[in-house]
């Protein structure tokens, strides 16, 4: 085989007490699509930022087309002819798509003079190349998503890259897109150019890729082509455990139901949903993003109320207009980003786990005494089976895991009915995954009404009892879990249903 | 008995030992130096005094700090507040001063209130329209100093009833009753920020806004209530200031906002919000009245002061950085050990 | 199709102070018919002309995404350390220095400071304002203790600057000319227009200051970066500077002091956004022109000088209300 685009050997990598990287060997080669894999947290996203040099490695070497570079910078990374797409795109708010197809360009090139006319016909090249109708004088802050990562997608093919490292592009985008973006990717193999590919979906893996490469905890587990590969194991390599988990089993209590939903809409997010939980219930609710579960969710915990239907908690109409309004009603929320949206990093274990109760910690005169936080941290750090730490300890101080349970923990200490947690395990280390679970598990089993927003299949079948299938802002499916199977379920999500605008 | 006195500083953040040492020090050093002035207790007694207006501001800005906002409006709020009450007093109190104390009282409660709308002003500005910190304060800035001018033509007030003057000289048990006034101001604040709802509200909101929204905390009214909180104080150093200098105008002391600034970014507490300890702005402010009263004695310039003041910002900041980026790396070595010695991992 | 060709032009930036500045001139000349004749206009600019230069360098550090509080001493740093050492040459060695070498030393020392700017800001993790209030205190002292503080009176001052000072053109048929600090002034936006707008230097400020992480990730060097911007933010401040002090003859240490507010304001009411990433010449112009003409104005209309400030704070707050309510819509529109 030729020499490899990109080889890095025994790269290790740790931030502030965690080690993310681990000896890590890998190779590339020209017009190779390697997908590369692992739950999130397995430090292939640290591993993406060291070969493109924004990260530097505390040890390792990296060699590019057979050049050694002992200290990588991004700028080297990119005159090297490695592109990176991120997640998040890191696309220029502030600028028109032209100049960010165009800026990079002009930065590897060192053109240090700008021609606007340049910049317009290089986008639209390049947008043409990849099949998009955008507008090159338009400002990023005004395009959606996926034209978002449109733009990104063409700024990195615009220049030489000999290697395109692409980050989960495929969670932010319609099917269709996905089968452009897929052409996209045969068309950069078929110029020799290399392909790393970031995905967690079997058949995507399947259909575009060459090679497969399995990261977890920090390493390296699997390295191996495709078609040698049995896919079905892809989740124990990725978790490192056969699925042991036993299932989340529900024993109807009869009574009424805890929450009912009927008919609630919002315009545009979603319309017509009903359903209904019980206490001791897991109710999981899933969809595609942009199906309106996060919608849904967030309008329960009264952050964009429903605009028409009607939300009945134990039976009595209630009105959920304010995140005050669904606190008085016993509804807890677990937002999705644990960190921007649940957790203050720089604040003790005891403020975290008391900031959803604060004002009833108040004594005589209203202050707030030492011994109310130590012994709510004391007892909720026993109930999440974290190590014991003292309650003053900053919550920077612990892991990914742990601060998802800090999390948790002061929700839990606001002795919700209702729990909504949208995916509580993304971004979680595999044991405190199963070991959320079972709290999961423990709390509805003392009567707690549960719903859980989840993309993973896997979660969905052991711990919920139910699940609702959202697709464009309805709903189309609601069944027991021990009566369907994964394979349903992903199809049913991954349906085709009418968008805005697609008529034909 | 010691060993958990020792426990306890040690337990102290490192902040408070770093600034209590270098209090000392200068304490040692200007008695080294100048002792025989420096420890007159005439000179005592003016620190004590001049201890007052900046640690007045100091506080102010500690309570925006936390709230990852800033008011540059304190000063002109004091002033107006001064301005008012100095034409209320010449409209309203009789030449023979009978009826001083009863409007002395009155000007109190107009401090108060003064100070309270137009810390709600700067509060609505900021979180119901959405402006800026640093851009509404600067506006309401101009705009209450040219209230103070429109009132007085930009000439200062003066001549203020001799009850105010001896209250402001007045002496408890050998120390300044204003002093002691703002040292029992500065206990309440530091009690109210670090051990009430609000004040943890008031630092979750300043550390994540999102996360405490999230958790049923309501940013706007701790937002109206911290620039609220803010005002009040800045109005009553508005009364301080009539009462030690005799007079208010509409555009004095305008670099104590860059003295107030700084004497919180060395007190440790962080203009990115969420960050620090109330009290440490005491010890700071404690430490920069020792350097600037000794900076007097051995006749530097005030513009020199205020430069070496700069001086120190930029060490401190430059300290905090160093320190941190140590602590992280020593963090991960020590992770990169564990590791090594445990391949499973934590 | 038109109609969000009007949409866009509404929501412009600029589009604010234009209209204040036709309805304030509106007022003013019905008010008093003064207010539109030359005179007057070149009065006008010629206030304008220095502050305006001061204010590109702010916008070009505001647009890298802080607020710069040390350009006023900055620019007096550099226009008193360059008057003092042509004075003194000019009187002990009978050298008379050419005009542009001044002006060149004046931007060479503010380019100086702001390097030391860019330092202190790349390093830390300190909100810009906290560090360049710093650094205007330690400019200020330093100038002070090493170089000097006195006044430098016409009589001393580097002739040809003095010259200069005096030189007019566009001449009236009643020989009231426009000052020459204003062609500097337009000579100097339109060069930090250039620079701002077509060289890849001039849109790596725009890109640090729409998001840092994705400027990196591109590959600039987000410290050279830095560098650039306070370096060439010194330099104009050097400029202004000198420009200043030249306008006004005296070399007095104090004459700025106090006015960084006035400045930063009308860069804002230009339409520059206070977070960073957006901003441009023809809005610090504006801005500019807007302030001037009511601080000089409202005089003319029989309000007395001492409602000025209250004027000019409530144009901030109007200002900034109307950029933070539109910034609000744009965000409820996605």
């Amino acid at each position: 085989m030729s020499e490899p685009v990109i080889e890095v050997a025994g790269i290790n990598k740790a931030f502030s007490g965690n080690r993310v990287l681990n000896n890590i060997d890998l190779a590339v080669h020209s017009g190779e699509v390697v997908c590369l894999c692992g739950e999130n947290g397995c430090g292939k996203s640290s591993l993406i930022k060291i070969i493109s040099g924004v990260y530097s490695s505390d040890a390792g070497s990296i060699s590019i087309k057979g050049v050694n570079y002992p200290s990588l910078t991004a700028p080297q990374s990119i005159n090297a002819g490695i592109q990176v797409i991120y997640q998040d795109f890191s696309v220029f708010r502030n600028l028109t798509v032209a100049e960010n197809i165009s800026l990079s360009y002009r930065v590897q090139k060192k053109k240090w003079f700008i021609n606007y006319d340049f910049n317009r016909a290089l986008a639209r090249k390049a947008l043409a190349l990849i099949g998009a109708n955008l507008d090159a004088d338009e400002e990023i802050e005004r395009l959606s998503v996926a034209e978002k990562q449109l733009v990104a997608i063409a700024r990195a093919i615009v220049q030489d890259a000999s290697l395109v490292i692409m980050d989960e592009p495929t969670t932010a985008i319609t099917q269709k897109e996905i089968e452009k973006l897929f052409a996209v990717i045969r068309g950069l193999k078929e110029k020799g150019i290399a392909v790393m590919f970031v995905s967690h979906k079997l058949d995507e893996i399947a259909a575009i890729c060459d090679r497969i490469v399995i990261m977890r905890n920090g390493k390296k587990v699997v390295d191996s082509p495709v078609a040698d590969f049995e896919t079905e194991r892809i989740a124990y390599y990725m978790t490192g455990q056969e699925v042991s988990e036993t299932p989340f089993e529900y024993i109807p209590a009869g009574g009424r139901p805890m929450l009912e939903v009927e008919n609630a809409a919002r315009s545009g997010e979603f319309e017509s949903v009903s359903f209904s939980v019980k206490p001791g219930e897991i109710l999981a609710i899933t969809g595609q993003l942009g199906s309106g579960r996060t919608e849904l969710a967030k309008s329960l915990f009264g952050l964009a109320p429903i605009q028409s239907g009607k939300i009945k908690i134990e039976g009595r109409e209630t009105r959920i207009a304010s995140i005050k309004d669904a606190f008085a009603n016993g509804i807890a929320y677990l937002p999705e980003d644990r960190l921007g949206e649940g957790l203050f990093l720089n604040r003790s274990l005891g403020e975290n786990f008391s900031s959803a109760i604060i004002d009833s910690m108040a004594g005589p005169l209203g202050l707030i005494r030492e011994k109310r936080f130590e012994e709510l941290s004391a007892r909720w750090m026993e109930e999440l089976n974290m190590s014991r730490k003292p309650y003053t300890t900053p919550a920077s101080d612990y892991s990914g895991g742990n601060q998802q349970r800090i999390v948790l923990g002061k929700w839990l200490a606001a002795r919700p009915r209702i729990f909504i947690l949208n995916c509580p395990t993304v971004g979680v280390d595999v044991k405190s995954k199963s070991e959320i679970h079972e709290i999961m598990k423990r709390l509805a089993r003392q009567g707690l009404s549960i719903i859980m927003i989840s993309d993973d299949i896997g979660e969905i079948i052991s711990t919920s009892n139910r699940v609702v299938i959202m697709n464009a802002g309805r709903v189309t499916l609601e069944a027991e879990t021990n009566g369907i199977t994964a394979d349903e379920i992903s199809r049913r999500i991954l349906a085709d249903a009418p968008r805005h605008g697609e008529t034909e | 008995m010691i060993e958990n006195i020792l426990g306890r500083i040690k337990k102290m953040d490192r902040k408070f030992t770093q600034l209590a040492m270098i209090s000392v020090f200068l304490f040692v050093l200007m008695t080294a130096l100048r002792g025989d002035r420096f420890l007159r207790p005439a000179n005592i007694d003016s620190m004590l005094f001049q201890l007052v207006e900046p640690g007045l501001f100091a506080m102010c800005i500690a309570i925006a700090y936390l709230s990852k906002g800033i008011d540059l409006s304190i000063v002109t709020i004091a002033n107006l507040v001064g301005i008012v009450n100095g034409i209320l007093l010449r409209r309203t109190v009789l030449p023979d001063g009978s009826n001083a104390t009863a409007m002395l009282l009155a000007c109190l409660a107009v401090s108060v209130l003064i100070g309270l709308l137009c810390g709600l002003l700067n509060g609505v500005l900021i979180a119901k329209v959405g402006i800026f910190p640093i851009l509404a304060t600067l506006g309401t800035q101009n705009v209450f100093m040219g209230i103070g001018m429109i009132l007085t033509r930009g000439r200062a007030e003066g001549n203020f009833p001799k009850a105010l003057l001896e209250f402001g000289n007045a002496h408890v048990g050998g120390v300044p009753l204003l002093t002691i006034l703002f040292l029992v101001m500065f206990a309440a604040l530091c009690a109210v920020v670090h051990k009430t709802p609000y004040g943890l509200k008031l630092q979750w909101m300043g550390s994540n806004s999102k996360a405490s929204w999230y958790s049923g905390v309501d940013n706007v009214k701790v937002t109206l209530t911290t620039y609220m909180i803010s005002g009040l104080m800045a109005g009553l150093c508005g009364m301080v200031i009539m009462a030690r200098s005799n007079s208010a105008k509409a555009d004095y002391g305008v670099s104590y906002v860059f003295q107030a600034l700084l004497t919180c970014v060395l007190g440790g507490i962080s203009p990115l919000g969420g960050r620090g300890k109330v009290y440490n702005v005491l010890l700071s402010l404690i430490a920069l009245q020792i350097l600037g009263t000794g900076f007097n004695m051995l006749r530097v310039s005030p513009l020199i002061r205020d430069s070496i003041f700069g001086f120190l910002l930029v060490i401190s900041i430059l300290l905090d950085y160093i320190a941190e980026k140590r602590r992280a790396e020593i963090l991960n070595r020590r992770a990169v050990n564990k590791n090594e010695t445990d391949p499973a991992g934590q | 199709m038109k109609d969000e060709r009007l949409k866009k032009l509404l929501l412009k930036k600029e589009f604010l102070s234009v209209v204040m500045i036709v309805l304030f001139s509106a007022v003013f000349g019905a008010v008093n018919p003064a207010f539109f004749t030359v005179v007057n206009l070149y009065d006008l600019l010629k206030v304008c002309s220095y502050p305006a230069i001061f204010a590109c360098g702010v916008m070009i550090v505001l647009i890298n995404g802080g607020v710069d509080f040390s350009f006023l001493w900055v620019g007096m740093f550099s226009a008193y350390s360059a008057s003092k050492l042509f004075s003194i040459l000019q009187a002990q060695h009978g050298f008379t220095a050419p005009l542009i070498l001044i002006y060149a030393v004046c931007v060479l020392i503010g380019a100086i400071l702001g390097s030391f700017n860019a330092t202190f800001v790349s390093g830390f993790k300190v909100p810009v304002f906290i560090t360049t209030l710093s650094s205007a205190n330690i400019f200020m002292g330093i100038m002070f203790q090493f170089i000097g503080s006195e006044y430098i009176f016409p009589e001393q001052m580097p002739a040809r600057m003095i010259a200069f000072s005096n030189t007019v053109f566009l001449k009236t048929a009643s020989g009231v000319g426009l000052h020459v600090s204003v062609a500097v002034a337009a000579a100097v936006m339109v060069l930090v227009h250039f620079i701002m707008k077509y060289t890849l230097m001039g849109r790596s400020v725009y890109a640090l200051g729409g998001d840092i992480a994705a400027t990196e990730r591109i590959g600039f060097n987000l410290n050279r970066v830095r560098l650039f911007v306070y370096m060439l933010a010194g330099g104009i401040g050097g400029l202004a500077g000198g420009i200043g002090v030249s306008n006004i003859q005296v070399a007095n240490p104090y004459d700025f002091q106090g006015r960084e507010m006035t400045i930063i304001a009308a860069v804002v009411i230009g339409g520059a956004r206070i977070t960073g990433g957006s901003g441009s010449v023809a809005g610090v112009a504006l801005g500019v022109l807007l302030t001037n003409i009511l601080s000089q104005n409202l005089v003319l209309i029989g309000v007395p000088p001492e409602y000025n400030k209250f004027v000019f704070g409530l144009l901030i707050i109007f200002a900034a209300a109307v950029q933070a309510v539109q910034e609000k819509f744009e965000r409820e529109r996605r």
